[in-house]
């Protein structure tokens, strides 16, 4: 069996050897050409003037281009609206106005100071309440609607209004947004792109330079990080280098340093929800009301499945039997905010968990009894705001488990006595869940394909829509495969995922790619399967075929093969016993002329949701999970410390746990440092100042807990994914907020009788202005 | 004597020679482009996500083998590397079937998922493994971690790199000191260090010199023949602001084939620094002898900087959020400048004059750091805090002395980094607070009268509210921590 268990990343041994091939690994060939990207010098504007002429003058500049270059400038996944570069108007400072081409960087960067660019400045909305003045919207979404919340908040006993605030996120990918393009004849071009989302590149630089789809071909071997920030992100980028190539017939290569990297690309969105919410003296929640408000930025990119997902998500793993949930999108000129491992979830999810801090604090009741008591039940109150039901539900077990195996009653009293000693330290713990929702909410992205080749000699190569950014997708499908033929995953190769063997896919995003590309593998292998089967049928009832006969060709269903099995490189006949090897049997299919290659498409079936009525099914299952953390404010500095953080994950059952194990700690930690240390910082004329790791500062390995626990609950119930797995990318991401909570928690020792109030991230400077408010 | 007009350095046991301007050429550039070496990321070119780590030797042991160290190839141009040798994640393999013992370990656990900061990983591992085997000390949980803090993994959350650390098996290790030790290339090390560097050229119509003397000598002598010269410790400060085009350098001079400028020594007064000893040499010289500033210096940088980056050079930098000035005003300590007319020396606390200023006339250079050794009445503690506990740039540092005697304050001396232009002394407060109680009230006293002798300014690291605060809470903890006798 090659599933179920941790086999190595198929990619380690070279990533540990240096071996591995990015985009900028990639050897220059002769006569490629750099790219460079200048950015607007504004936040708002309208352009006047692009002088090029003095840059067009330095010797190593090969050529400067503009929005008139390209045959057709918009583009966007949802809304075609996005200038490539500014056309006109300018949407966001430094956002790519120039593209510049030239054989070496430091003629670049000097072409870039060199380009004038007269502008006629205008007012820059920048926030989200800016633009809600001032009515700019990218959408508001239909409202999710249950029972009847205003009444039911006036029969509430205990009522809180508020408001939370989270900042956004930088990516932080660590390789940058990279794409080289090599022009080919007749006008076609081959694009090997750090991108979650060939086949949007291919589509996007296809369009920009006015060529069929059919004449572009985005290769993706890996990219150094993704996140959701390569999902529609890496695209305009790819169409950048294809103009370039396409103009002066010669490959071009754009990789973008990190600080233009942080400066051009969009982030999570910032977040501003407010709310009301209802309850009773035990902290049931009676009645819940709110409105989430994002910062889109420049252009809608994804932004209105973002906000879809923040509403699905703003039940945490809570049951509200009256609510209401409203949701605007604000268009301001920001960067183009975009998608983020959790794409809106995490904001929803950690606005239900604040508020419930806040009543725990506002009730003297411990915050795990009031979550406990409100999560979804098994038979009952088990419906979710958006009419799902939340099936198969483990979270009582998960809290309950996790309530134990943390001995959290014992941390918290512990800690209660902690903060009574005055020692200039103050401790907090808090306990908070996830349920996420898995499937692309845009239900025709719920579709993939896979093909599967295999060779004389045994070993196979499998080519998917599926891109691996080092979550390990490549690995789990690996695993698949070899477990479909009962062979070795060392005899599987992933190949680097190309539009010309796999079309029209979907972006590797939403968690899903090893679920529906690991679907359409196993689907694509059983094909294949089902005609060995029969070659190993007519084999083991005596059939020989020779120069003159071959075996009667395959009947899908004409005779019954279950007693074949396939495992350990050999074909088995269960009844007598009869056996051939892998290879034997591949030979024989072939000198049979029974193909070896195998193509399978798959859609996740049942899905469909009608938001106006909110009936059918938005979501094919969840994954579920809690996080306790403990944290340790210095009262004198406001620095955090995360002494220890206890994780419980429902995973379904793992293609291979050692993988999905780093997934939730990666992910955890990445929401750790959304809720702490990553601090976006702009100037107040909008230009972020926080744009490289000297001063925007994700987790280091001294951030991480103490002591960092993680556990999956054996779950094999999950019959909606492929061999029972569940997808794990962006749902541990979610419990980063329980050190936020913890924050909020540790300041209620100090807080009198105030509710602690902070923003997201917690920094050392938010907490120890906040303690200073209790002085 | 004759100069030398090219710089030669082996990777991965390839002899390189570099000429011309291309010793301005940072190594991880060089490498990535010049050798066929791409294992070797540039992610952020400031060295600060360690992606760019390699293993570098520059210096000989007492047992005549090479010393390796990890350091950031971004921001270290090739003119630092004279003589050295450096080997990659590529150099680590012990064959083409067999993984270094940290290559394994890291395959193991799972400890790589993109692949893009696993290289730099490697070779702070690496680098790890090599120190402590040769230390004798085990891997523990607090050493790798400390050894790792330069290096950023945006995937893993660190949970299966530091399983990975652990798990390594030093005895498996086999030494790079041994695996690349080379008895021929020890014997041209050293006739390379023996002899001048002077590369002399025009770029575009622009002069450019790198001049590496042998000689206090030759130093002072350079400098007062072109002042121009720049004078460059490890290059961590100025390789990223020439990485992010604020400066060039057409002009530079570095001091490290000078073997006395590389102790650190200690008589019954003074810890005499030199001034190209590193921070890390300091860090493991001052352990005994200032535990406060060895845990200050434990979290100014990670171990590559630390590793290329030296006292000297933070001093001389003169920034106003430079983390080890503090110390030095407090301790006061002294500033050893020579010149071609002799040796001058100047109080810390009288060395800066404004914003980037310094006492210091055009031809003379630092020649080293007197630190009075701290006398068992006084205490001293040193705070820093930034945005990240680790590997970040202060907001607001700060530094105190104090003698108390039957609970009167005998004497004081406090400091702050970051909420003035330069680092200041608080000579005022020092002198007020001499003769009274030291009792929490007094320090209250002094934290409220801070609003009358500083006024911070805001940025992205803090706002001013929170450097005032910042700054008045830290009397506070001064004297909680010397009152309760915590060391936190």
């Amino acid at each position: 069996m090659s599933v179920g268990i941790s086999i190595r990343h198929d990619s380690s041994i070279s990533h540990v050897t240096g071996e591995s091939i990015f985009i900028e690994d990639r050897p220059m060939l002769k006569n490629e050409v750099l790219v460079g990207v200048l950015g607007a010098p504004v936040s708002a504007g309208i352009v006047k003037k692009i002088d090029i002429s003095e840059a067009l003058k330095l010797e190593g500049i090969l050529g400067i281009y503009t929005a008139k270059d390209f045959p057709h400038n918009k583009w966007g996944t949802i809304v075609a609206e996005q200038p490539i570069l500014v056309d006109d108007i300018i949407g966001y400072i430094d956002e790519p106005i120039c593209i510049i081409a030239g054989l070496n960087q430091d003629a670049i960067n000097r072409a870039k100071k060199l380009i004038k660019i007269e502008v006629e400045e205008t007012k820059a909305l920048l926030t989200i309440d800016e633009a809600l003045i001032a009515q700019k919207f990218i959408c508001v979404a239909t409202p999710f609607k249950r029972g009847d919340v205003e009444s039911a908040l006036k029969k509430s006993p205990h009522v809180i209004k508020g408001h939370f605030e989270c900042g956004g996120q930088e990516h932080f990918y660590m390789e940058s947004q990279a794409s080289i393009a090599y022009p080919l004849e007749n006008g076609q071009m081959e694009i090997h792109s750090s991108s979650q989302h060939p086949t949007e590149t291919q589509h996007v630089v296809a369009h920009a330079l006015h060529l069929d789809f059919s004449q572009v071909v985005c290769v993706v071997k890996r990219m150094g990080g993704g996140f959701g920030g390569k999902e529609s992100q890496a695209a305009h980028f790819a169409a950048m280098a294809a103009l370039v190539a396409y103009k002066l017939k010669r490959p071009a290569r754009l990789c973008l340093t990190k600080d233009d990297d942080m400066m051009m690309t969009g982030k999570r969105h910032p977040c501003k929800n407010t709310y009301e919410i209802g309850f009773d003296d035990q902290g049931k929640i009676l009645a819940f009301k709110t409105q989430i408000y994002v910062n889109g930025g420049a252009y809608t990119d994804l932004t209105p499945s973002i906000l879809d997902r923040a509403m699905f998500h703003i039940d945490g793993c809570y049951y509200f039997e009256h609510c209401l949930i409203q949701g605007t999108a604000l268009r301001t000129n920001q960067h183009s905010n975009t998608a983020f491992r959790g794409f809106g979830g995490p904001q929803g999810n950690m606005t239900i968990e604040s508020i419930i801090e806040d009543m725990a604090n506002f009730l003297h009741i411990d915050s795990y009894e009031i979550r406990r008591l409100n999560l979804y039940g098994i038979d009952s109150r088990n419906e979710t705001p958006y009419g799902q039901l939340v099936d198969n539900n483990v979270l009582p077990e998960i809290f309950d488990k996790l309530h134990e195996s943390s001995s959290y009653k014992k941390m918290a009293s512990e800690i209660k006595i902690f903060n009574q000693l005055e020692s200039g330290k103050l401790r907090g713990l808090s306990m908070t869940g996830c349920k996420f929702g898995i499937a692309f909410t845009a239900r025709h992205l719920n579709q993939g394909n896979a093909l599967v080749n295999i060779h004389l000699d045994g070993t196979v190569q499998v080519s998917t829509g599926a891109t691996e950014m080092g979550q390990g997708v490549n690995t789990k499908m690996q695993q698949i495969a070899a477990y479909a033929f009962g062979i070795p995953a060392s005899s599987v190769v992933m190949m680097p995922t190309s539009t010309e063997k796999n079309h029209n896919t979907s972006p590797t995003a939403a968690s899903s790619g090893a679920d529906i590309n690991g679907a359409a593998t196993l689907l694509a292998c059983e094909k294949i399967l089902a005609r060995l089967k029969w070659i190993a049928h007519l084999h083991f009832s005596g059939f020989t075929s020779n120069d003159k006969d071959e075996f009667p060709p395959f009947v899908l269903g004409a005779v019954n093969t279950d007693h074949i099995v396939f495992e350990n490189e050999t074909v088995r006949h269960l009844l007598t016993g009869k056996s051939m090897t892998w290879v034997e049997i591949l030979k024989m299919a072939y000198f049979n002329r029974v193909s070896l290659g195998g193509y399978a498409f798959f859609k996740t079936e049942g899905l469909g949701f009608d938001k106006k009525t909110l009936s059918g099914k938005a979501f094919n299952y969840f994954t579920n999970g809690a996080a306790m953390s403990i944290v340790e404010i210095d009262e004198y500095s406001g620095e955090l410390k995360v002494l220890r953080t206890d994780i419980l994950m429902d995973l379904g059952r793992p293609i291979n746990p050692g993988i999905d194990m780093g997934q939730v700690s990666g992910a955890f930690i990445q929401g750790m440092g959304w809720v702490t240390t990553e601090n976006l910082f702009y100037h107040q004329n909008g230009k972020l100042l926080s744009h490289s790791p000297t001063t925007y500062k994700i987790p280091n390995i001294q951030d991480t807990p103490r002591e960092f626990n993680i556990e999956l609950l054996e779950n094999h119930t999950n019959t909606q994914n492929v061999l029972r797995s569940k997808a794990v990318g962006e749902p541990p991401l979610l419990l980063g907020a329980s050190v936020w909570t913890a924050v909020k928690n540790a300041l209620s020792y100090r807080s009198k009788n105030t509710l602690p109030n902070i923003t997201s991230p917690a920094t050392n400077e938010v907490i120890l202005m906040e303690l200073s408010r209790y002085e | 004597m004759e100069n030398r007009q090219i710089i030669i350095t082996t990777i991965n046991e390839q002899r390189y020679e570099i000429e011309g301007e291309k010793a301005f050429m940072p190594l991880g550039t060089f490498l990535r482009e010049e050798s066929n070496l791409t294992g070797t990321k540039i992610v952020c070119a400031e060295g600060d996500c360690g992606a760019c780590t390699v293993l570098l030797a520059r210096d000989i042991g007492v047992d005549g083998k090479l010393i390796f160290k990890s350091v950031n190839s971004c921001i270290l141009p090739l003119y630092l590397i004279d003589g050295a040798q450096v080997v990659t994640v590529e150099g680590l393999k012990i064959s083409d079937t067999e993984l270094h013992p940290v290559q394994q370990s890291m395959v193991d656990c799972n400890g790589a998922q993109c692949g893009y900061c696993t290289p730099g990983f490697i070779c702070a591992m690496a680098g790890m493994a090599e120190k402590l085997k040769i230390e004798n000390k085990e891997i523990t949980e607090k050493r790798a971690k400390n050894f790792l803090t330069g290096n950023l993994c945006r995937c893993t959350g660190y949970k299966p790199i530091l399983e990975a650390a652990l798990s390594i098996d030093l005895s498996n290790v086999q030494l790079l000191k041994d695996r690349f030790h080379n008895p021929d290339w020890l014997v041209e090390m050293k006739e390379i260090k023996g002899k001048p560097v002077n590369m002399n050229f025009s770029v575009k119509t622009i002069k450019q010199n790198i001049y590496l003397p042998i000689s206090i000598d030759q130093a002072i002598k350079a400098k007062a023949a072109d002042p121009e010269l720049r004078l460059i410790g490890g290059s961590t400060d100025l390789g990223v602001v020439v990485n992010k085009g604020r400066m060039t350098t057409p002009k530079a001079m570095a001091l490290y084939h000078i073997d006395e400028l590389k102790k650190i020594s200690h008589d019954q007064e003074f810890i005499v620094v030199g001034a190209t000893a590193t921070l890390s040499e300091f860090e493991d010289y001052i352990e005994n002898f200032i535990p406060e500033l060895k845990k200050m210096l434990h979290i100014f940088a990670s171990p590559q900087i630390k590793n290329q980056a030296t006292l000297v050079g933070n001093v001389v930098n003169g920034s106003p959020i430079a983390d080890t000035i503090p110390f030095l005003m407090v301790s006061d300590s002294i500033v050893a400048l020579q010149s071609v007319n002799g040796v001058r020396e100047v109080l810390m606390s009288e060395f800066y004059l404004g914003y980037k200023k310094l006492d210091m006339k055009p031809d003379e250079i630092v020649v080293s750091v007197k630190i009075p050794r701290l006398k068992s009445h006084e205490q001293l503690r040193l705070y820093k805090v930034s945005m990240r506990k680790d590997l970040d740039i202060s907001a607001v540092t700060f530094a105190g002395i104090i003698e108390v005697e039957q609970n009167i304050i005998k004497k004081a001396r406090f400091c702050f980094g970051g909420v003035a232009a330069t680092v200041i002394r608080l000579k005022d407060i020092e002198s007020k607070i001499v003769g009274e109680d030291f009792t929490k009230s007094t320090f209250e006293a002094v934290a409220l009268s801070l609003q009358q002798v500083i006024s911070p300014l805001s940025d992205l690291r803090a706002s001013k509210e929170y450097r005032m605060k910042l700054a008045q809470n830290f009397f506070l903890k001064f004297h909680n921590e010397i009152s309760t006798g915590v060391v936190s």
